[in-house]
């Protein structure tokens, strides 16, 4: 019986890791779900046999409501290892929405109106704190003009998310670009980070800066359109005025889990069942 | 029926319940204002072409046309007449046309407007917040919202005066 409930615990807790510690890839390999379901049917078997012998209908259906909290636990640890989804970082741009495995995901305008982490359905979703650059773009005579990005996750965001990444001197850095279509311009940003910026004694800053390179419609790059902003400083590159605004904003980690109702109900009435039949025992051996 | 075949059904709908949540695959982007219909327009407060601030929720129980523009966007330039021409047709109906610009600035939105003699409200959306909540594809994206303040209609492209009359009259019929 001690036997049993040790089994009973290990699976149990096998399966509560994966709702309290969501995102480890060890829970979808092959031999933890093995593992499990192992467990789970020695303990069917041994749960059948202690349901013979049993003498008393109270300790029948305590091993009964065990083996099915048990049963339906095990059951949700392993169909999560061998059908959910592996876990994945979604970027989104503020203001955008997008449907994924069934979840409705919105990534809100303000970073400060971000979500904080959540359960939804058999999903964990975690914000992630990511560097995106705001940019604010003026026309040579101060006039703000529209930025739009054709190739970007949202085509009216001024906010470029830096996804792509390219190598420049041996160091990996993020890139985006973006249009000004009113004034027939592209322009590439590249994201230099502190490490970055650190070799580059001419900027005098601190932190973060952004590289921009300023072309035409054609691809073309225009004269004098290479130049570095720190945050919040304008740049005038190419007949435009650059602002480049460094923020935080998250991306979301989705995370599936084992259904946590299933888990929930099922580890309680296998814990109240043990306590029952570990009851019944104590009362049988002072008899 | 039995306490057995209870169990068994009970099992069964257990397990389809752990296991269906996560056969809901695929990735999709809701693409183009049509994706925000049933939604509440966000009320994003801004100023107007003078200066004035505004905000959608002043319009509520007015039909709202929401178009986003930009002075650069030819087809935005070809549409704004038949937008002038609805907004005089069915103002007394209660409907209000709203130019938001999108990213410019409101001496340039206002130059623009004023070179059509556009008689309808301009707003300056100089974040292009507009643009990215109902995730525009392109400009100009009309929008049409209900007197409720629910998107009934959204619009990539422009709009013929027949369109925006077609998307209009349902939701006075409604109204």
């Amino acid at each position: 019986m001690k036997f049993s409930l040790i089994l009973v615990c290990i699976v149990l807790a096998g399966v509560l890791v994966e709702v309290l510690f969501p995102g480890a890839r060890a829970y979808q390999n092959g031999w933890y779900n093995v593992a499990l379901a192992a467990l789970a049917i020695v303990l069917a078997m041994r749960a059948r046999s202690a349901f013979a012998a049993a003498k008393s209908k109270r300790v029948r259906a305590a091993i009964l409501v065990c083996g099915f909290g048990v049963g339906a636990v095990a059951f949700a640890g392993v169909s999560f290892g061998l059908f959910a989804p592996d876990p994945q970082t979604v970027i989104g741009a503020p203001g955008s929405s997008m449907a994924l495995e069934g979840l409705e995901l919105h990534f809100p305008l303000a970073t400060e109106d971000a979500p904080e982490r959540r359960l939804q359905g058999s999903y964990i979703l975690a914000p992630q704190p990511r560097t995106v650059v705001g940019v604010d773009v003026f026309d040579a005579a101060g006039h703000h003009v529209t930025i739009t990005q054709p190739t970007g996750v949202a085509f009216l965001s001024p906010v470029l998310l830096m996804q792509a990444t390219q190598s420049i001197g041996g160091i990996t850095v993020p890139y985006d670009s973006f249009s000004v279509p009113a004034v027939h311009r592209v322009v590439k940003a590249v994201l230099l980070g502190p490490d970055v910026v650190a070799k580059m004694p001419q900027l005098a800053a601190d932190g973060s800066a952004v590289l921009f390179d300023v072309e035409n419609d054609s691809e073309v790059e225009v004269p004098h359109g290479i130049g570095v902003a720190r945050d919040g400083e304008t740049l005038r590159l190419g007949g435009l005025q650059l602002r480049p605004h460094l923020l935080s904003y998250p991306a979301i980690r989705v995370m599936a889990i084992p259904n946590p109702i299933v888990v929930g109900l099922g580890t309680l009435a296998a814990l109240v069942a043990m306590l029952l039949i570990a009851n019944a025992r104590v009362v049988r051996i002072q008899a | 029926m039995n306490t057995r075949t209870l169990l068994w059904i009970g099992g069964v709908l257990i397990a389809l319940a752990i296991i269906v949540p996560f056969f809901r695959g695929g990735t999709t982007h809701v693409a183009g204002p049509a994706g925000t219909v049933g939604m509440p327009a966000p009320v994003v407060p801004m100023h107007d072409d003078r200066g004035a601030p505004v905000s959608l929720a002043d319009y509520r129980g007015k039909i709202v046309v929401l178009n986003l523009w930009a002075s650069w966007c030819p087809p935005c330039r070809a549409e704004m007449p038949d937008l002038s021409r609805l907004y005089s047709e069915y103002g007394r109906f209660g409907v209000v046309v709203i130019g938001v610009d999108q990213g410019e600035s409101p001496q340039r939105a206002a130059a623009f407007a004023n070179s059509l003699r556009i008689g309808y409200p301009i707003w300056i959306d100089d974040q292009q917040r507009y643009g990215r909540t109902f995730t525009a594809l392109g400009l100009p994206t009309t929008v049409f919202i209900r007197r409720d303040g629910v998107v009934a209609r959204g619009f990539d492209g422009a709009l013929t005066l027949d369109q925006m009359t077609n998307a209009l009259k349902p939701l006075l019929d409604h109204s």
